[in-house]
């Protein structure tokens, strides 16, 4: 996909949310429709409605569309999801702050006991909102296991989505008309129905194209292999750099899916393999695995793939440790390829013992038109090749003067990857050609 | 620098969303 293209799609993908958000609004204003009151009332239940389409619209965004995903990339998909969802907050708690600062007499409705219902039901949502952000902020400092938070996050969001639809109905002001009413039973309808889909009906697709466990193989670095294969279906093809949701062992609807980048080499895609870091959590579960247990995948996904840059002379890759997977998968395939464009792979790691595929990546540079040059921090006696970070120095003594035209990719954790996009850009490289992927979603 | 984007289009959507909301009121308070 060229940048011009991606560009486009991106813009039209905000227009859409644009009308998505204030559509509904203004939909009230067709036909018969209330007498006007005062602005700041009428300004409050505006920032209601609008608020419930951004939450609603909030399910698409992590409905996993990959239409939507392709211009941007997924990360940055889920970052406007938490950034916009607290937009979304403010602007919903806006709602009934503005209503007791205008008019006091309605604190009383703060009240459950005596409070009628439609007082309630927005009350439920409100507190359901507050449930869902406070959870998804303070998730590691509650201690909350990712997997767990997940399944709260739906129920707060269905809660506070069909509390709100409830709260509308009650108040029946602007939905008295009965095509109004049902206008927003079905766009709130629509948006639960969406989180559905995400939760039970994909997974429920998932299960009858299960993937069986073929090895699992340790690797250098704390990391492990795991290499599956599709069980009696055709499986997936993908494009390398890529990467796909996993559920191991429980069925894809326990919520235990995890986003990991495909490692193997796109042109054999009967066999698929994953290079997961032991970091502690569901990490740690993989190398007590075994071979002929089931797996579940949801993808390909992600747009961080050479594939997307076909016009490209040549690619730079900045991997920082585990960050090498989707890298390992683009090796791989251009070896299978035999794409003869140049790449110049700087691979940073701690230690030279843990540089994980160390003796895979040697290999290639006689297979491929392959630069590697390692970063080593804490280099050991005897290390001859490039110490400390990945800097704009480690850069120029390898890069040719003649940078034009090639497309950079970084991977790995979040620090590593901001001082390197930092680099790039002072080194004058063109945003459209710099191309990450947050290795850490969750 | 794609963050960086996302954050823009936060601020840019947020205040077309506040700003339609605050004409949606206008027109009902004033307009008619």
């Amino acid at each position: 996909m060229d940048n011009m293209k991606r560009i486009l799609q991106g813009i039209l993908w905000i227009i859409i949310y644009l009308l998505l958000t204030l559509a509904p609004l203004f939909v009230l204003l067709i036909g018969p429709s209330p007498e006007g009151r005062d602005f700041w009332r009428e300004f409050s239940v505006a920032l209601g409605f609008t608020g419930l389409a951004m939450m609603g619209l909030q399910f698409v965004l992590t409905a996993r569309f990959k239409s939507l995903k392709a211009p941007y990339g997924s990360d940055v998909v889920y970052f406007f999801h938490r950034q916009i969802s607290v937009v979304t907050f403010f602007l919903i708690l806006a709602h009934p702050i503005t209503l007791f600062i205008t008019t006091p007499s309605l604190l009383s409705l703060l009240n459950p006991f005596d409070a009628p219902w439609r007082a309630r039901f927005g009350l439920i949502s409100i507190l359901s909102l507050i449930g869902l952000v406070g959870f998804s902020v303070y998730r590691k400092q509650l201690k909350i296991i990712y997997e767990k938070w997940r399944i709260w996050h739906g129920l707060f969001a269905i809660t506070a989505m069909v509390g709100a639809l409830f709260h509308i109905l009650g108040v029946n002001h602007y939905v008295a008309i009965p095509w109004k009413k049902a206008f927003w039973i079905a766009y709130t309808a629509f948006w639960v129905g969406l989180i559905l889909w995400t939760r039970i009906i994909k997974p429920w697709l998932e299960m009858r194209n299960s993937y069986r466990i073929v090895e699992v193989t340790p690797e250098r670095g704390n990391a492990a292999t795991l290499t599956i294969q599709p069980d009696h279906h055709k499986g997936i093809r993908f494009h390398p750099g890529q990467f796909a949701w996993i559920t191991v062992g429980a069925n894809p609807f326990m919520d235990r899916e995890h986003p990991f980048s495909i490692a193997s080499s796109a042109e054999k895609p009967e066999k698929l393999s994953f290079t997961i870091k032991n970091l502690g959590d569901f990490t740690n579960t993989i190398p007590n695995l075994k071979p002929g247990e089931k797996v579940y995948l949801d993808g390909p996904y992600g747009s961080f793939s050479i594939d997307m840059h076909q016009h490209a002379k040549g690619f730079v890759f900045l991997a920082g440790g585990i960050g090498i997977t989707p890298f390992m998968s683009t090796l791989r395939t251009m070896r299978d390829r035999n794409d003869p464009r140049p790449v110049w792979l700087f691979y940073a790691n701690n230690e030279w013992k843990d540089v994980t595929f160390r003796e895979e990546v040697d290999a290639i540079q006689s297979q491929i038109n392959l630069d590697l040059i390692h970063v080593i921090r804490f280099p050991e006696d005897g290390y001859k090749g490039e110490t400390g970070f990945i800097t704009k120095q480690v850069l120029l003594n390898h890069l040719p003067e003649d940078i034009a035209g090639l497309e950079f990719f970084i991977c790995g954790p979040i620090p590593m990857m901001k001082a390197s996009e930092a680099i790039l850009s002072d080194m004058k490289i063109t945003p459209g050609d710099i191309h990450t992927e947050v290795f850490y979603l969750a | 620098m794609r963050q960086k984007l996302a954050v823009g289009l936060v601020i840019l959507i947020s205040i077309l969303i506040v700003g339609m909301s605050a004409f949606f009121a206008y027109y009902q308070a004033y307009l008619r």
